[in-house]
């Protein structure tokens, strides 16, 4: 599924002596089944986005359009609901959504409230829950007894199960231990490559910008800044450290190696290219 | 719930944003006492001008108090037809089955409804220009004399200051909690009033769950920061009485009189 912004504005409390305006004139693409990385100083607009992008809220002013949904300021809640089964969104520290007795029937519970029957749901329930690793012998444990990265994955598990065609993740691995982070970050890698999925990820983490985008948005102040690939981005490293973001630690590497002389190719971001790069480099000293 | 007036406060520099909140409590608490001494229209008309003078030393926009009075509107119109249809003594200009229209049933539904409009705007003028924290303070203060009674005063000042504290973060954290049933398919717009019903519940064990680790956390730091309970702790903000607060009530002993003697001379 396509996704456009169409000049979008968004006022929280619009007529009010509170009125805020987080967004400013949007205007953007993503394509289908991309890995795009939403990133950008805290307050910039990025969780406000990806409430429009939910239908969660409506935009003030300007048009979002899913394939064959519009959706502006006068979209109703129906189409708005039809909008939201193909889009999974998991909120910052999603643990704070559970509640049901079992880690299943709290999975389950979003594929039944999309009109699926209780084995239907079960089954994608099951499903969702090996996605994420999590293992059998806690499905009928209450979700309140696991630790809080177990709670995590089967609040993912919850939003997977919905088998959405975008996945909206929110900073998915605040909070998380190093390991539990990479193992999260890789699962919603592989699943996009699986299941053709469209991933958009809120992050400050850059080194997940550089390991796994393949599209970047930068916000500042509510408007949409830049909008280029992640090598395009980290390309021009004053420009990001003016915006208060932060640099690939491969890519200091980099330059600190090409300050020294060394020549290697101006779009490595991530380790394993600077790896690459490194090795290709050393062969050709061998032979010359 | 973004759209609630009540308990906000608006940021401001005017005289009554500057008085002492525990002039400002007892103030606004005696003036809803003394709303129900008024009985005549001059009564009315004195407490309207004293409404309105306190309204417009507050410098925030007339629109923010109209909104206010928003959500009490069907209140108000409840009573004042209630009033209106339901005041068997006086002169009947209208009459049908057990409805009638009276004078004394006009005269009433008109003072209802006054009385309404400066309870709400006294209190509006209260929560808007006091910080939360500033009305935990004056309560405090205020409720020093039940020690003596053994009434447990610092607890409830501190379980006070808390939850005022809390009260956004928890508001926060409801938006989020439902949001993401919301994601999840959750309908609270539509149904019927049970199905509607069973949707609270993804909202309510969250919040309950989170309140209660919030709670425990809360505890524990408060204890790693050597609490030990309200006795024998010093203060970092301290009240002060200024000579404007005095005057407010100085201003507000002249209308208590002059009502007085509405009522009772005229």
């Amino acid at each position: 599924m396509a996704i456009e912004f169409k000049n979008v504005n968004y006022t929280y409390q619009v007529g009010t002596p509170f009125a805020n305006n987080a967004l400013t004139d949007l205007n953007f693409t993503i394509k289908p089944q991309s890995y795009t990385a939403l990133i950008g100083h805290t307050g910039s607009g990025k969780s406000t986005i990806l409430q429009l992008l939910d239908g969660l809220i409506k935009p003030t002013t300007g048009q979002i359009i899913f394939d064959e949904h519009v959706i502006d300021n006068k979209t109703s809640q129906k189409v708005l609901a039809k909008v939201r089964q193909h889009v999974g969104i998991v909120f910052q520290f999603p643990e704070s959504q559970l509640f049901e007795q079992t880690v299943l029937k709290d999975v389950m519970f979003g594929p039944q409230n999309f009109g699926k029957t209780a084995q239907e749901a079960q089954a994608l329930a099951e499903k969702a829950l090996r996605l994420v690793n999590l293992p059998e012998e806690h499905w009928q444990k209450s979700p309140f007894d696991l630790s809080g990265g177990q709670m995590r994955r089967v609040a993912i598990a919850g939003v997977l199960a919905i088998e959405p065609s975008i996945l909206i993740l929110d900073e998915p691995t605040a909070g998380l231990d190093p390991v539990g982070r990479k193992e999260m970050m890789q699962m919603f890698a592989q699943l996009q490559q699986q299941q053709n999925l469209t991933i958009i990820l809120v992050t400050h983490q850059m080194e997940d910008v550089a390991e796994y985008a393949d599209d970047v948005l930068v916000m500042v102040g509510g408007k949409l800044v830049k909008h280029a690939t992640p090598s395009a981005i980290f390309a021009d490293i004053a420009w990001l450290q003016a915006q208060q973001l932060d640099v690939p630690h491969a890519v200091l590497f980099k330059n600190k190696l090409q300050a020294q002389g060394l020549e290697l190719p101006t779009s490595i971001i991530n380790v394993e290219q600077l790896a690459q790069s490194l090795q290709q480099y050393l062969q050709k000293g061998d032979q010359g | 719930m973004s759209n609630m007036i009540i308990g906000r406060y608006v940021p401001g520099n005017s005289i009554i944003h500057r008085l002492d909140p525990r002039a400002k409590l007892i103030l606004s608490v005696s003036f809803i006492i003394l709303i129900f001494l008024a009985n005549s229209w001059l009564g009315y008309l004195i407490l309207g001008l004293f409404t309105l003078l306190a309204v417009a030393s507050t410098k925030i926009s007339l629109a923010i108090y109209l909104k206010g009075l928003k959500p009490v509107l069907w209140l108000i119109v409840f009573t004042i037809i209630l009033q209106l249809f339901f005041s068997p003594a006086g002169h009947v200009y209208l009459a049908f089955g057990p409805f009638m229209i009276t004078n004394t049933g006009i005269i009433n539904a008109v003072y209802v409804f006054l009385r309404f409009l400066f309870i709400i705007l006294m209190s509006t003028v209260l929560t808007l220009t006091t910080q939360p924290l500033a009305l935990a303070d004056a309560l405090e203060y205020l409720m020093k004399p039940l020690l003596k009674v053994k009434f447990p005063v610092y607890e409830l000042s501190l379980m006070l200051a808390i939850a005022l504290r809390f009260v956004p973060t928890l508001m926060d954290e409801t938006v989020k909690v439902m949001n993401a049933q919301r994601a999840r398919g959750v309908d609270f717009a539509s149904g019927s009033i049970v199905k509607r019903s069973k949707a609270i519940v993804p909202i309510l064990i969250p919040l309950f769950v989170g309140a209660i680790q919030r709670a425990i956390d809360l505890g524990d730091a408060m204890e790693a920061r050597g609490y030990q309970g309200g006795e024998n702790r010093t203060k970092y903000r301290v009240l002060a009485w200024h000579r404007r607060d005095s005057l407010a009530v100085l201003i507000f002993i002249g209308v208590l009189v002059v009502l007085i003697a509405t009522r009772f001379l005229i």
